[in-house]
């Protein structure tokens, strides 16, 4: 799974959010190393809404804008689990490996 | 003077992101386009008037891709190829005979007298009748005498370049020397002549050429004819393959919009329509499939046999074989009919009207609110 796939899930696993609340919370969520562009958003949406890992939860149009909010689905979030587990354990095998060759362990994110 | 209405920032911006949205296709622009505009509004800086150059290199990529890309899935990209390889080579063969077909031959007065310049000799025959062959061609030549005859060949056979073919007969033991001599009095006339070949059986040929003038030169001894020399005169078209080229970069680019076209709308149909559409596009599918492994199967045949790359008929002897078929076989006509037939209808059945899945919102319609965005 791709970063910009990854933060997206991640940022609908908290609440359904609209396009534009996304684009900020992926910017929030991963310190602002990954900035996405609309078109690339909607791209990633269009993929996901695709395989059901994404859906519309519900739209709003105010003064000529529309905001169409997202929901992660039950099988979003299986599949960000997953790739939670993997990131986890691949994180693990790397520390390990940093151990064993005599480097402390880089400290986590805050 | 500019007597216009001051129009805001905010206007004109939105404006701006409009015109970059056109990259989408319509489709996509009535599902999502007043979203993306609202979400690129949003994100916004306060007076900003135009678009940043990184949102509309992303804008304008996103919708190219969209617009020209298979819809996900591996049975949208297997069609694609399928159909792509398909219409690229079918490109390929119908520029390429186009071309070939307006090649001019040479006159048989040009060739006989080349041959004179080469054999010192005048064919005792009178000109020879045009022939027309396919796959079955009459001899080129008659032990009782000279002959001078002009091929009108089939694409397949000679890439649709026709040829002059002027025929002396000599007797066995002057064949070497005959050719010998031609190649050098070729040579002397300013020909480009090629080296000398050689065969086992003793046959002795070489091929030379001035000015867009070619001529195979060849001593055979046939058994059952009698010796001969044979020399073959045609106009080369050196360009043929660009040509080929070019058509199948036509194709392929024709194919790879509509196949795209199609796979879109397909995939956006539901229930009947998709269903007819799918029942007509199998048949098809099926026989370009076949269609592109002769066509691969060719290709790698030619490679493995160290055949020329540069040929023309690399990409277009399969759809050249397979057109004349459609001429001279009842059978194969009558499939071809029934697969264009199919294949209007699928056309017609992708571009009919697609029903929406749900009720598109519009800004000015009933709202429903959703979640805080925070």
């Amino acid at each position: 799974m791709q970063e910009p796939t990854f933060f997206i899930l991640t940022a609908l696993a908290g609440r359904p959010l609209h396009g534009y609340a996304v684009l900020q919370a992926v910017g929030e969520l991963s310190k602002g190393r990954v900035s996405l562009r609309a078109g690339t958003l909607y791209a990633v949406l269009d993929r996901l809404t695709e395989g059901g890992l994404v859906v519309v939860d519900s739209e709003e149009a105010v003064q000529g804008r529309l905001r169409r909010y997202y929901r992660l689905t039950d099988a979003g979030a299986a599949r960000l689990g997953v790739e939670v587990a993997k990131l986890r354990a691949n994180a693990a095998v790397a520390a390990a490996r940093l151990r064993h060759h005599g480097h402390a362990d880089p400290s986590p994110a805050v | 003077m500019d007597t216009a209405e001051p129009v805001d920032a905010s206007e004109r911006l939105r404006r701006r992101y409009r015109r970059l949205l056109w990259a989408y296709p319509n489709w996509y622009r009535r599902e999502r386009g007043l979203e993306i505009l609202s979400t690129l509004l949003e994100g916004s800086r306060p007076g900003q008037r135009r678009p940043s150059f990184a949102d509309a290199l992303d804008i304008v990529g996103r919708g190219l891709r969209c617009r020209f890309r298979p819809p996900t899935g591996l049975q949208y990209v297997f069609v694609t190829v399928v159909a792509v390889l398909f219409l690229g080579s079918a490109g390929a063969a119908t520029l390429a005979m186009t071309y070939a077909a307006t090649a001019s031959v040479p006159s048989e007065r040009e060739a006989v007298a080349a041959a004179r310049l080469a054999t010192g000799q005048t064919p005792r025959n009178p000109a020879g009748p045009v022939v027309a062959c396919t796959y079955f061609c009459p001899e080129d030549w008659r032990p009782d005498g000279d002959q001078v005859v002009t091929f009108d060949d089939p694409f397949e056979e000679n890439g649709g370049v026709d040829h002059v073919s002027v025929v002396f007969w000599t007797p066995a033991h002057l064949l070497p020397s005959t050719v010998d001599d031609a190649r050098e009095r070729l040579a002397a006339d300013g020909w480009q002549v090629d080296d000398l070949t050689i065969q086992e059986d003793g046959t002795r040929h070489f091929g030379a050429d001035k000015d867009g003038l070619t001529v195979q030169v060849a001593a055979y001894h046939d058994s059952g004819g009698g010796p001969a020399l044979h020399l073959r005169f045609e106009r080369q078209l050196s360009d043929l393959t660009a040509v080929a080229v070019a058509g199948f970069v036509a194709g392929t680019v024709f194919g790879w919009t509509l196949t795209v076209w199609i796979l879109q709308r397909y995939r956006r149909h539901q229930g009947g329509v998709k269903a007819a559409t799918t029942v007509c596009a199998v048949p098809i599918l099926v026989v370009m499939g076949f269609t592109d492994l002769l066509q691969l199967q060719f290709a790698v045949g030619a490679g493995l046999s160290g055949g020329s790359w540069e040929s023309a008929m690399f990409i277009t002897v399969v759809p050249a074989i397979i057109l004349s078929a459609i001429q001279e076989l009842a059978v194969v006509r009558a499939v071809a009919t029934v697969i264009l037939a199919l294949a209007v209808v699928a056309l017609a059945l992708a571009a009919a009207p697609i029903r929406a899945h749900r009720p598109l919102p519009t800004p000015e319609g009933a709202s429903r609110p959703g979640p805080s965005s925070g």
